[in-house]
């Protein structure tokens, strides 16, 4: 079978008898799997994201939200007009005492990016991010939280934003998945994680987020079966090929033919996965600009696994880190997390930075919520859904930005408050889409990524 | 709430059987032809939402449309008869932007038929009807008595209506195919086939499937339906997603579909299992349905907003499940395009609000803490020997006797003590009353510390803090739930030394702030504190404290109020002393040993099961915005919605037994059709709506009305699920070929019109059962316990909480069928997710048939698959006599239920000739491939005579016609 049946064949069966009417890419002599939107809604920015995912709910007044008046009021109690009326989680109820910075912090690049010392990695390339301290969310406990960035929505069965892209996009292969989510071990026990995170909710499973395990086989059921060699694992396939003729003339059963066609992406998947996890052929600099054993379920593996997923043509690549649900001994654990990760993001901002693909790489790291400021149990910090950090880089954005801010007390957005729905909507709209415009018919409702509301697109950190 | 709607979206690319170039009909009618259009389009701003209605205009009834506009009286929307007056029309096919409908940054554009649609209906009259799913369930006049004959004369006048000629039958052999793997889940069984292949008789078919019908695999294959219908997982769902009894019932609802219970009766016990008089163990069982909803132990989470989430889970569920209505929708607002208001939501949520439940389950109902590894009480055990099962329910009903005996005992008289002074830190104000009291003016935002004191009687060992309500209904406290919350007690006598408490006690208590929470002198900041909770206006709370030792004279009180929340300090209080409390002390005892012999009853064996037991009600109140935390919305007691018939007043004696009354009433229009659409899809492909999870405005009008209704009345008439069935599978249509002329498929490609049968993949649990019965591995067992066929290791790495391995069966659990798979909601078992299986957070009406690479991996890879093949093989090479050629015809028989092609066998053969040559070198990688698995291998011949079969098998196994019904 050729390449041009199989991909009008086989989009077909992935989304286009779902929505008729629907013009896929033109191009299809390219490599790679066209998406619902036949052109772009605008000029796209980024082609791809990686986005970092810091599950748990990193602490802003320990990385990028540095609060002075915290520090002088450390131990002190919190003024109640600060919190009067506002949802807490675990130290609802409990006296609340202001919580000063346990880390000290410094100004980087020639932007002036305040980062705190846990990051001095990172710091190296503060030019690159947009810092944006003005998040909210609206949900205080990690499950939804999670749920609610990964797909706007408490509710279940939501497309998650990696299958929106997906969806909207492809990805610019077809041996791999165009939605891949990996984790990475080391740093204890952590917040559970649910697959419902990377889930396609109500597009077409096809559009689903694949876990790759950072250790051991790559996909689940991507090798031979033991005992069987690739010339017989393709002998098989062929003549499933052959009874599924039958189906398909008997009674005209499509779904036969782009199961054969299914079949043949299964096989070249089993063919290239393998690959991606042959480092041999990075240089020795590259290995050491990560600072880690590939292979080894780091955090910096996984990030250099996305960069190779990047060059593969993943449209969505979501590393999870989890670990960073510090009520207690922040001061003991946070340097740890942030040892994880600091290494590994500045190789992998460097990495494609030196490879030309940063500029149209799209590089997220965000936690589902930040942490309070006011102090759990002496060490700790509690929840905190009003006000949190993250920051972006790469595709598209303005690097060495600051945007927004959180009060004196770091309680609440001061300036420029952006609720995620906003961090969605410029994730989608540096890939080219228009958050508001990308929707599928959910119980009657035009259903999108921000939900029933609009996001609006954080243009202050755009270039 | 549709987690998988490609089903119905693969078919209802087209929304209608008519092409949009169709021609207009000669008459427009509103159900079929505008009210899709409108609701699609101009409902979100001018609908049933007065108060979201853009201008005021609404446009879903003929009085509001055609009353005088808000903006200019002299116009109107809709002039019936009148296009060119009608102001709709013309802002229809502006050239104006700015006054154009629907607005361009809406991103609604009406095709040029769609606004003729309107033109020509206007000028028509502009005649509304009701929503066609409002109205009341009516037979179609004139048809034959059986529901199957009558059904074909229906399907017969929309298939001559539109021009087509139906497909004929399909063979015998086809038919019985089709009939086992829809009836049952499974591949017809060898005597079954040749039994019915001989007989001749004209009713053969018939009799075929009501042998089916009685096999006890029919309940099975109707179970993996229901429990997607009723999101019935196996695990808890958020965050740690620690495993949920619900084992029994599961199998509940496998009985119910075998012994044909009624479903009124499976509605009712579901429902209000725990409320119908003189129940049974059964219907016990099945209020677990109640509990379905996700729950969580994650610590930080605030029981009133978990509380909350639980009954929206239950009445999406329930609404979804029972009435086809995404009544969910109204949490935050009034539906945007049906008539549900938000009142609606809160009012249904009422029904659920007697069910014992804590929002967060790190405490269980008892008040006692709760680990990972605890249940989440209630629970029943199901399966005890009578008296046993009799002792539990005796313990139960106990609880609720003692528990109002403890509150009666706390509250039995003590000596007023009459509070002398009281001042307050943090800028409240309190002043004492004539009556010994203390009463606030006014109180601070956040924080506070009250100190009173107090002349205490000569050997007081009890104190009793009383919370009077405020006067006005206010609650106890100046918030705006009238909630307070204290944190720490102490107590110093005259020489101002703190004294020891031993305990405390009181009458109520929000989930998680028990008592025992409560810190005294010198304790940690470690837990929350008391708090009583927001209750009726009316409730006096009590605070029992004991004293270590006894104390006489002066004493110094001190109360820290620590809520964060707003003014949550209690404003009224007075103390009262008492030198000893037996009676409470013994109230309390006994309702300790009641409810630890309840924690403990799981070791008395049997089988525990999430259960529902009534309690008083909580007040539910219409949450603004939804907002958990914002509890100044009206009090709503239960009701159905109004907009559906019959009409049930809102009364606070309405239980869920009147909820399932209601559904079951001949009036009520939704029940009968959720469920009978659901099934026909089932069997026939299509659902006769589309939208089989929202029969609202935004649903779809049914492609033959009639045929929905016949099917919906005559399933009233006994609520027989089997004689439904019975009855769509003896339709001609049912048992039409796949296979259709091209006028068909162009005229229709969806088969809307049942002109033919449409092929069907398996659901994921009948493509595992399938290849277990060609391999002979399949156990065919009914219920038991959960079983854990092979899964990727490490795959709940990501879980906590407990962390968890996944328990493989190595018994013949392994080969049960996948009804009793674990079903673990976040992290659903690759292959599962993979075929489209749901992960039960939701209601799921039908499933997705999606057809994905990662769908050929698994039947490639996975090693349930290969075991299934090595054992296939297996019978392949000592089951059948004769040559190569000879087998293969066997095997594709056995596995597709039909003859093999010449093309077939020489492409089979090849694998077979490879597969030979590799292990006769290699009878290493034979031994290897045949160790796939647990089973015991029974053959003691030369593996590779066995493993060179296995590529036949498997290239059969992973063709699409092994998994899809013809």
């Amino acid at each position: 079978m050729n390449r041009r049946h199989f991909l009008s064949a086989s989009a077909l069966a992935a989304c286009g008898t779902l929505f008729t009417g629907s013009a896929f890419a033109a191009d299809i002599g390219r490599r790679g799997r066209p998406g619902f939107l036949a052109k772009p809604h605008h000029a796209a920015k980024a082609k791809r994201v990686i986005y970092l995912y810091m599950s748990g709910g990193p602490s802003q007044f320990e990385s990028f939200d540095y609060k002075p008046m915290l520090e002088k009021m450390d131990g002190k109690p919190m003024p109640a007009s600060v919190t009067a009326g506002q949802q807490l989680a675990q130290i609802q109820g409990q006296k609340l005492n202001c919580f000063g910075p346990r880390f000290k912090f410094a100004k980087h690049g020639q932007s002036g990016i305040e980062i705190s010392d846990k990051f001095p990695e990172l710091a190296k390339v503060a030019d690159e991010l947009a810092v944006v301290r003005s998040l909210f969310t609206d949900q205080i406990n990690h499950d939804p939280a999670n749920t609610l960035l990964n797909t706007g929505s408490i509710l279940p069965d939501r497309p998650s934003m990696g299958s929106w892209i997906d969806y909207a996009l492809g990805a610019d292969c077809d041996d791999l998945p165009g939605f891949v989510v990996m984790e990475s071990v080391k740093g204890g026990q952590g917040q559970p994680l649910a697959g419902r995170y990377w889930a396609s909710g109500a597009l077409p499973g096809v559009h689903q987020g694949v876990k790759l395990n950072s250790r051991g086989p790559l996909v689940h059921f991507s090798g031979n079966p033991v005992g069987v060699n690739k010339e017989q694992q393709l002998a098989v396939a062929a003549a499933s090929g052959v009874l599924n003729r039958h189906a398909a003339s008997e009674w005209a059963d499509l779904e036969a033919t782009t199961r054969s066609q299914q079949l043949e992406m299964a096989l070249r998947m089993q063919e290239s996965i393998p690959k991606l996890v042959d480092f041999s052929k990075e240089p020795q600099a590259t290995l050491d600009l990560y600072g880690c054993k590939p292979g080894d379920g780091s955090f910096a593996s996984n990030c250099l696994m996305a960069r190779r997923l990047v060059e593969k043509g993943c449209r969505f690549i979501q590393l999870y880190h989890r670990d960073w649900d510090h009520h207690g001994n922040i001061s003991g654990q946070f340097p740890v997390l942030a040892g994880v990760v600091d290494r590994g993001i500045y190789a992998l901002i460097t990495d494609l930075k030196q490879r030309g693909l940063l500029e149209d790489t799209l590089i997220v790291w965000s936690g589902e919520f930040g942490r309070t400021p006011m102090s759990q149990g002496g060490d700790g910090r509690d929840h905190h859904m009003k006000c949190f950090s993250a920051f972006m880089a790469g595709g598209g954005i303005k690097g060495g930005t600051t945007h927004g801010s959180s009060d004196e007390f770091g309680f609440a957005p001061a300036e420029h408050p952006h609720h995620i729905r906003d961090w969605h909507a410029t994730i989608l709209h540096q890939l080219g889409i228009d958050a508001n415009r990308l929707t599928v018919k959910l119980d009657g409702l035009d259903w999108k990524l921000t939900g029933v509301e609009h996001g609006k697109v954080i243009k202050e950190i755009l270039s | 709430m549709l987690p998988s709607l490609s089903l119905w979206l693969v078919l209802a690319a087209t929304p209608n059987p008519a092409p949009q170039e169709a021609p207009l009909p000669d008459k427009v009618e509103f159900n079929k032809h505008i009210r899709p259009i409108f609701s699609d389009t101009c409902f979100h701003c001018h609908g049933p939402d007065l108060d979201k209605a853009k201008a005021k205009l609404q446009l879903h009834s003929f009085a509001k449309a055609t009353a005088p506009l808000d903006s200019d009286p002299k116009l109107r929307a809709i002039v019936p008869g009148k296009p060119d007056e009608s102001e709709a029309v013309k802002r229809l096919f502006t050239d104006d932007q700015d006054e154009l409908m629907p607005p361009p940054d809406a991103h609604k554009i009406l095709t040029e038929r769609q606004k003729q649609l309107i033109k020509k209906w206007i000028s028509q009259g502009a005649k509304y009807e009701d929503h066609w799913a409002y109205q009341k369930v009516s037979r179609p006049a004139g048809l034959p008595a059986e529901t199957a004959k009558a059904a074909d004369i229906l399907i017969a006048k929309g298939l001559k209506e539109a021009g087509l000629a139906a497909s004929p039958a399909a063979s015998r052999e086809q038919l019985i195919r089709r009939l086992a793997f829809d009836l049952t889940g499974l591949p017809p069984k060898p005597a079954l086939l040749k039994k019915y292949i001989a007989d001749e008789s004209p009713d053969a078919l018939s009799r075929c499937a009501d042998e089916l019908l009685a096999s006890p695999a029919f309940g099975e294959r109707l179970a993996v339906h229901w429990m997607d219908v009723v999101r019935a997982g196996g695990t808890a769902g958020f965050h740690g997603d620690q495993d949920q009894p619900i084992t029994p019932y599961r199998n509940y609802i496998i009985r119910a579909f075998n012994h044909d219970k009624p479903f009124d009766q499976f509605t009712r016990e579901q429902l209000a299992g725990d409320l119908i008089p003189g129940g049974d163990e059964d219907a016990r069982i099945a209020s677990c349905y109640n509990r379905l909803n996700a729950q969580t132990k994650e610590g930080g989470a605030q029981p009133l907003e978990y509380l909350s989430k639980h009954m929206s889970d239950r009445v999406r569920n329930t609404a979804q499940a029972w009435l086809g209505s995404t009544l969910g929708c109204a949490e935050c607002h009034n539906h945007k395009f049906d008539a549900f208001t938000q009142k609606d939501f809160y009012a249904f949520g009422a029904f659920f609000a007697d069910i014992e439940d804590v929002g967060v389950y790190n405490v269980d109902i008892f008040g006692n803490g709760s680990g990972n590894n605890d249940s989440f009480q209630p629970e029943l055990i199901a399966g005890l020997p009578k008296t046993e099962a009799a002792h539990q329910e005796k313990l139960w009903s106990d609880r609720k006797i003692q528990m109002a005996a403890l509150r009666a005992a706390v509250k039995r008289a003590a000596t007023p003590c009459p509070i002398a002074t009281i001042k307050a830190d943090e800028g409240s104000v309190f002043a004492v009353q004539p009556d010994g009291s203390v009463l606030a003016s006014k109180t601070a935002a956040g924080t506070e510390n009250l100190h009173f004191s107090a002349t205490l009687p000569a050997k007081t060992r009890f104190l009793r803090l009383r919370f009077p309500a405020l006067p006005g209904g206010k609650g106890h406290s100046f918030a705006a739930d009238g909630n307070f919350y204290l944190h720490r007690f102490a107590v110093k006598n005259a020489a101002g030394k703190n004294q020891g408490v031993a305990t405390y006690g009181a009458d109520t208590w929000n989930p998680s702030f028990h008592p025992d929470h409560l810190q005294s002198a010198g304790q940690a900041h470690h837990s929350y504190g008391w708090s009583p909770g927001p209750e009726q206006p009316g409730d006096e709370h009590v605070l029992l404290i004991e004293l270590k030792q006894e104390l006489s004279g002066k004493a110094d009180f001190l109360l820290e109020c620590n809520s964060s929340l707003s003014s949550q300090i209690p404003a009224h209080f007075s103390l009262e002393c008492s030198p000893s409390e037996e009676a409470y002390k013994s109230a309390r005892t006994e309702l300790d040993k009641t409810e630890t012999e309840l924690s403990g009853f799981r070791k008395k064996g049997g089988e525990p099961v999430l259960n529902s037991r009534s309690v008083a009600p909580r007040q539910i109140r219409l949450l603004p915005r939804g907002n958990w935390m914002d509890l100044t919305g009206e009090v709503c007691p239960p009701a159905p919605p109004a907009c559906i018939s019959p009409a049930l007043p809102a009364d606070n004696k309405l239980t869920r037994l009147d909820l399932a009354n209601w559904m079951l009433s001949p009036e009520n229009p939704l029940t009968a059709r959720t469920f009978v659409n659901r099934i026909w899809a089932l069997y026939m492909g299509a659902p006769l709506s589309n939208k089989p999870g929202d029969f609202g405005s935004q649903g779809e009008f049914p492609s033959n009305p009639e045929l929905l209704d016949l099917i919906a009345a005559d399933f009233m008439k006994d609520w027989s699920v089997k004689n439904l069935v019975r009855s769509i599978v003896r339709t001609e249509a049912y048992r039409r070929s796949c296979h259709a002329d091209p006028a068909q498929f162009a005229t229709d490609p969806q088969n809307r019109l049942y002109g033919r049968q449409s092929p069907r993949r398996l659901e994921s649990e009948f493509i595992r059962d399938h290849a277990l019965a060609v391999s002979g591995l399949l156990v065919d067992e009914q219920e038991g316990e959960a079983s854990y066929p092979y899964q990727p290791a490490g795959f709940y790495a990501s879980l906590n909480f407990p962390t968890r391995e996944y328990p493989v069966s190595k018994d013949t659990q392994q080969w049960r069928r996948g009804v009793y798979m674990h079903w673990q909601r976040t992290f659903l078992h690759p292959f599962l997710q993979n075929f489209d299986a749901p992960n039960r957070q939701d209601c799921t009406p039908l499933r997705a048939r999606s057809n994905t690479p990662l769908q050929a991996l698994s039947l490639l890879n996975d090693p349930q698959f290969i075991e299934a093949a090595s054992f296939f093989a297996q019978r392949i090479e000592r089951e059948v006599h004769g040559n190569d050629e000879t087998r293969i015809r066997w095997a594709v028989r056995t596995a597709l239920g039909r003859d093999a092609s010449a093309d077939e066998i020489t492409a089979l053969l090849k694998v077979r000739q490879l597969d030979l040559a590799t292990y006769a070198n290699d009878p290493a990688a034979a031994a290897t491939l045949l160790g796939a698995g647990v089973a015991r291998r029974p053959w003691d011949v030369d593996p590779a005579s066995i493993a060179s079969w296995s590529g036949v098998a498997r290239a059969l196994i992973n063709s699409s016609e092994f998994i899809t019904v013809y």
